[in-house]
Formats: structure tokens, sequence, C-alpha cells
């Protein structure tokens, strides 16, 4: 009968034990992510969802999500795989920034100080898993048309796209020249959410709920759970780089 | 020693080159990176080439040097104020070349007040800053005719220089998620290359200044020893790529060797600056303009060989598929220059120029009436 019972959704739980790492000392907590490639459908809602949370520029993309094909017909297979920020233990994009524009903050998310970028790039060269992305500039609505008689025409497209996300909890201002134009960009697990007991965009468009995040100290959490499957793995394991983002195969 | 000049073409072409470098800063002004055809998986691009290409041809100075003061080469020495003042007007271009390439160049200021020592890059803007004070230094000495000076500034270039160039290949062979740039071999191969460079175009300038033939000659077969060593080294660095197997490496080695660039690395940097100066070279002990000639087109080939170092390394996408998940121009793995890139590139070239046209008549006493001048004459 117990099997029949509607089972919590783990929205709800992630929820709860957010709610519980708010509650406790900022430094004990170490965010961390797991995807669950069984269950991720390759709907590309996460992406998207990154992209409108964070309003990305052209050629941005924090969270895509890559398709891989296996096998030879008719034995084939194909999976989805979704590519965060590893948030690494051990990042080499941050070593790498010559004016330490780019850290770890207290809870493991590798964060970048747009005011102190100077957009040399190294840092996208330097991450494994092409994870950072420089913003070129420019906007998706410059094509718009824009006629007399139109009532959704460039301008006003444009106007929702000139306000840019109050990314790391701070104010941007309008998308123009300044930064985060001309600065690198990556996934923060949408910290300004967490800051607010939200969790990040692409955990909660999940029509999978192939994506679980929580506070990987807590023993007792979702995330804590998934990460000792031994179906858990992280990618490119090999270059030590300890990522914070685990893939249950 | 002749320093008298008159090449208006060349000068001409010089002009058309800076006004090329007016449009390539005018447009990083307002467009900044977005001028570039860069994307967040190729970030770089003909900046860094042209970077790569100028750093290698300011080594003139520090060749000179460590062959005057280390071993002894006296004949060499009526060649070192050119050479210094080459290793200026290089480093200036390579320094113009760089910053256009920054998304927020207006920050470079942060090298200083926010630094970090981890980072490979800071230690190449010091050693690159150094150069430069080191060079300008030296090369005031050398316009005041004072042996000592120079002396002095030409043994503590040797460090700093030797550093700066190091520093310039460990900034590659520290990016292991890139197969074909990491690695030991790479910053050996850097020392050489830019020792290769600069001495090919202190060479070619020295004859083109009609300098001491005796030193152009004398050069032209240090320059042929430093080239057998450079292909040595990049025969080994391509071998243990391909040899070790790794499938990021080699997918990056085959588009090297037969992706839409490889006209450049075969064509440019193999027959015309390897292959060509290599059977030049020999026959020139006492032909110093077939010397410089041959210097030249390793000059013209090293621009292919720095295409091919730092472009196809990033034509493998850092995880299989990436390219193809989201798509947009900016997250291709292929990668054209756009016209503001190649102005960029036509521009500092235009300025080098320049600068080399209009260094034996603005700067005489770097050109041959300097102190060891006197003393090799």
């Amino acid at each position: 009968m117990s099997g029949s019972l509607p089972m919590e959704d783990p929205l709800v739980r992630m929820y709860r034990e957010l709610k519980r790492a708010l509650a406790k000392d900022q430094s004990q907590v170490k965010w961390a992510m797991v995807i669950d490639q069984a269950k991720c459908i390759g709907c590309h809602a996460c992406a998207v969802a990154c992209a409108s949370e964070n309003r990305l520029g052209p050629g941005v993309v924090y969270r895509p999500v890559m398709e891989e094909e296996t096998g030879t017909y008719p034995n084939v297979g194909r999976r989805f795989l979704p590519r965060p920020c590893m948030q690494c233990e051990n990042p080499p994009c941050v070593s790498v920034c010559p004016v330490t524009a780019t850290w770890k903050n207290a809870q493991g998310v590798t964060v970048i100080d747009y005011t102190r970028c100077i957009g040399c790039r190294y840092c996208l060269a330097a991450c494994p898993y092409g994870a950072r992305c420089s913003d070129f500039g420019g906007f998706y609505t410059s094509r718009t048309p824009q006629e007399p008689g139109l009532i959704q025409g460039r301008y006003a497209a444009r106007a929702y796209e000139q306000q840019n996300a109050p990314e790391y909890a701070k104010s941007w201002g309008q998308r123009g020249k300044g930064s985060p134009v001309g600065n690198a960009r990556k996934c923060h697990f949408c910290l300004h959410r967490l800051e607010v007991g939200q969790l990040p965009s692409c955990v909660t468009s999940c029509v999978g709920r192939a994506t679980y995040f929580g506070d990987r100290t807590d023993p007792g959490s979702l995330v804590s759970e998934l990460m000792g499957s031994p179906r858990a793995h992280t990618l490119k394991a090999e270059l030590g780089t300890r990522p914070n983002v685990h893939y249950l195969a | 020693m002749n320093t008298s000049v008159s090449k208006p073409s060349l000068l001409y072409l010089s002009l058309i080159g800076l006004a090329a470098l007016a449009y390539a800063v005018v447009d990083a002004f307002i467009h900044r990176a977005g001028g570039t055809n860069l994307g967040s998986y190729v970030p770089w691009g003909m900046g860094v080439v042209m970077y790569l290409l100028f750093v290698g041809f300011s080594a003139g100075g520090l060749l000179i040097s460590a062959l005057t003061q280390v071993f002894g080469f006296k004949d060499l020495k009526p060649l070192g104020g050119l050479a210094t003042y080459a290793a200026l007007v290089a480093e200036v271009c390579a320094g113009i070349a760089i910053a256009s390439d920054l998304g927020r160049f207006e920050r470079m200021f942060n090298f200083v007040f926010s630094p970090s020592l981890t980072s490979p890059m800071f230690w190449m803007f010091l050693f690159f800053t150094s150069v430069l004070i080191v060079s300008f230094l030296k090369a005031w000495a050398f316009a005041k005719m004072d042996d000592a000076v120079v002396s002095f500034w030409s043994w503590v270039s040797i460090p700093v220089g030797l550093c700066f160039y190091f520093t310039n290949g460990f900034f590659f062979s520290v990016l292991t998620g890139h197969g074909l740039w990491s690695g030991p071999v790479i910053p050996v191969m850097f020392v050489t290359a830019a020792l290769l460079c600069g001495g090919a175009l202190v060479c070619a300038l020295a004859w083109w200044s009609k300098a001491d033939r005796i030193a152009v000659t004398r050069l032209s077969r240090v320059v042929f020893w430093l080239m057998v060593l450079f292909a040595s080294l990049e025969g080994l660095w391509l071998w243990i790529g391909w040899q070790g197997g790794r499938a990021e490496t080699v997918a990056a080695l085959k588009n090297l060797a037969s992706g839409p660039g490889a006209w450049t690395f075969w064509g440019l940097h193999v027959v015309l600056g390897l292959a060509v100066p290599l059977l030049l070279l020999p026959q020139a002990k006492d032909n110093p303009g077939l010397a410089a000639w041959a210097c030249l087109l390793i000059l013209i080939g090293f621009a292919g060989a720095r295409w091919a170092f730092v472009v196809p390394a990033q034509s493998v996408a850092m995880l299989p598929g990436l390219e193809k998940a989201w798509q947009h121009p900016r997250l291709m793995l292929t990668y054209l220059p756009s016209l503001a890139e190649w102005s960029l590139a036509a521009g500092v070239s235009g300025l080098a120029l320049f600068g080399f046209v209009m260094g034996p008549k603005v700067f005489p006493s770097l050109y041959g009436s300097g102190p060891q001048t006197h003393q090799a004459s």
C-alpha cells in the first residue's frame, strides 16, 4: 500500500534542506550538485531557465546540455549531460587569474569579481570543462524588426534584455558597455537566489527532477545521500580538480 | 657603417599599417573584444598570435647581450645598439597587440593593485615590464656611448630576458586541459624560438642598415644553429603529443596538420620559415645579403608557426559535443579573424616597420656610432 502513496517531490525535500543549511554558520556550508543522467530527458529547460535567470547575452551559456549517442544501429543509446560549472575543490581557473578576480567563496562556489576582471580569458583556457564564457556584448534582439504598427518590436524586446541580472547579489545596471560585458562569466549556483532561500533555477526548472542541490556537509541531505551512490562519478576525475558536481551514470 | 636609409616605399607601406592600427585601436575602444571573431571555446586568436610573434622578435637584444657578454663574440658588439632598439620596437608592438585583445584593458592597473603570484600571466607581465625597462636603459646607455653602463645593463638583461621568454612558454604549459600546450618542452621551445626570431630580426635589420658584414654573417651562423635546435624541439613536441595518444591532443595535432589552417604550418612555417632558410644559411658564409633574406623568411614563417601553435590547440572541445549543445557563433571551435583583427595584425606589423625604417634616422647612435661599434671598428 505504501508503494501506491505519492512520494515527496525531491524539490520539497531540497527546499527543507536549504532552509536548514541557511540557518547554519555559512562557513560550514558546502554546496554541491548531483545530476542523474538516467532521469535527464534532454529538454534543455535548465539551460533556458539559467539563461533567463541570469539574463545571459548572446554566446554566453552557463549550463549547456550535451547529447551523447553511443553504439551502432540497431544497438544504440542516447544520453544527456548537463554541464554547469563543476565548482572544483582545486579549480585550475582560479590560480591562473593574474589579478585575483576569481576565487572560491566560503561555501565552495567559484565566483568572479566583475569589477576586477580584465577580460584576458586565461581562465577560459584553463578550465578543463569549458565552463567559463566570455561576454562579448551584444543583444539577441539586434535584428528584431522594428516597424510602425508592431506592438512588440526591437525596443520593447530589448527593454527586457537590457536589464542585467543581479548576479552575486549585486546590481549591474543596464547591459551595454559596462561589466559583465568584456568579462569572464560562469555558473555560480545562483548565489543570489540561495541568499533569499531559493534553489538554483536549473534545479527548480528540471522537469525530470534530475538535478539535485544541497549542502554536502549535511549527512542527511539528498545530495550527500546521492553522492554516496555507486553510480556517482565526476567528470575528468583524473585531473585532480575534485568537482562538486557529481553525476549518476 | 652606413646608416643612411632611403626606403620611401617601405615608409609608405608602414604608414598604411599605421592607418590599419588606428582602425583596430578605435574598434577595440568601441567594441572591446566584441569586434573580434573570438569565442568562449576559442578565446585566443590573432591578438595572442601577434603578441607571441613580436615577443619573439624582441629577443634579439638578449641574444646579442648573451653572445657578447657570456660567450665572448666580440665581433657582434657593433650590433648591440641595433638589437636593443629592435627589442624595444618589438616589445611595444607586442604590448599593443595583447592590450587590445583584453576585454577590459582599462583595468590593466589590476596587475599592480591586485596581483596573483600563482598566475603565470602575472609573471609574464612582470618580466615583460622588466625587459621593457632594461631595454630602454640599455638603449639610453648606447645613445650616451657609455660602455660601462651598456655592459652593466647587458648583463642584467640576460637573466631578465630568459625569465621573460620562459614565462611565455610556462604560461601555456600549465594549461593541462589543452594537451597540445601542456608539457615541459614548451617553455624551453619558447626560449629557443625567441632567440631564433630575435637573432633573425637583428641579422636582417643589420644587413638592411648596411652594418658590419662580418657581424651579419657571424650572427647568421648562430641563427642557423638556433634554428636546428628549435626544429629539433618542435619535432620533439609534436612527436610526444602524437606518441602519447591522448585523444584531444591527437585531434588537435590532426587539425594542425590537415585542418583549415594547415597551410600556415606547412607552407609558411615548415617550408618558407624552416626548410628554405636551412638550405640558404649554410651558403651565406660570405654573403650577408643572402643571410638576411633567409632570416626574413624565418620571421615571416614564424607568423605561421605562432598561428599553428595558438589556434589548432583550441579546435578540440573540452567535453565531447560541447560546441553543439548551445549554438552561437561565439560558441564554436572554428576561428577566422575579423576585419578588426586583421587590421591589428597589419597595424602592429606596420608600426614595427615604421620603427625599423625610421630608426637609423631618428636614433643613429643606436645604429652604429655607439661605443662598442668604435671598438669593433
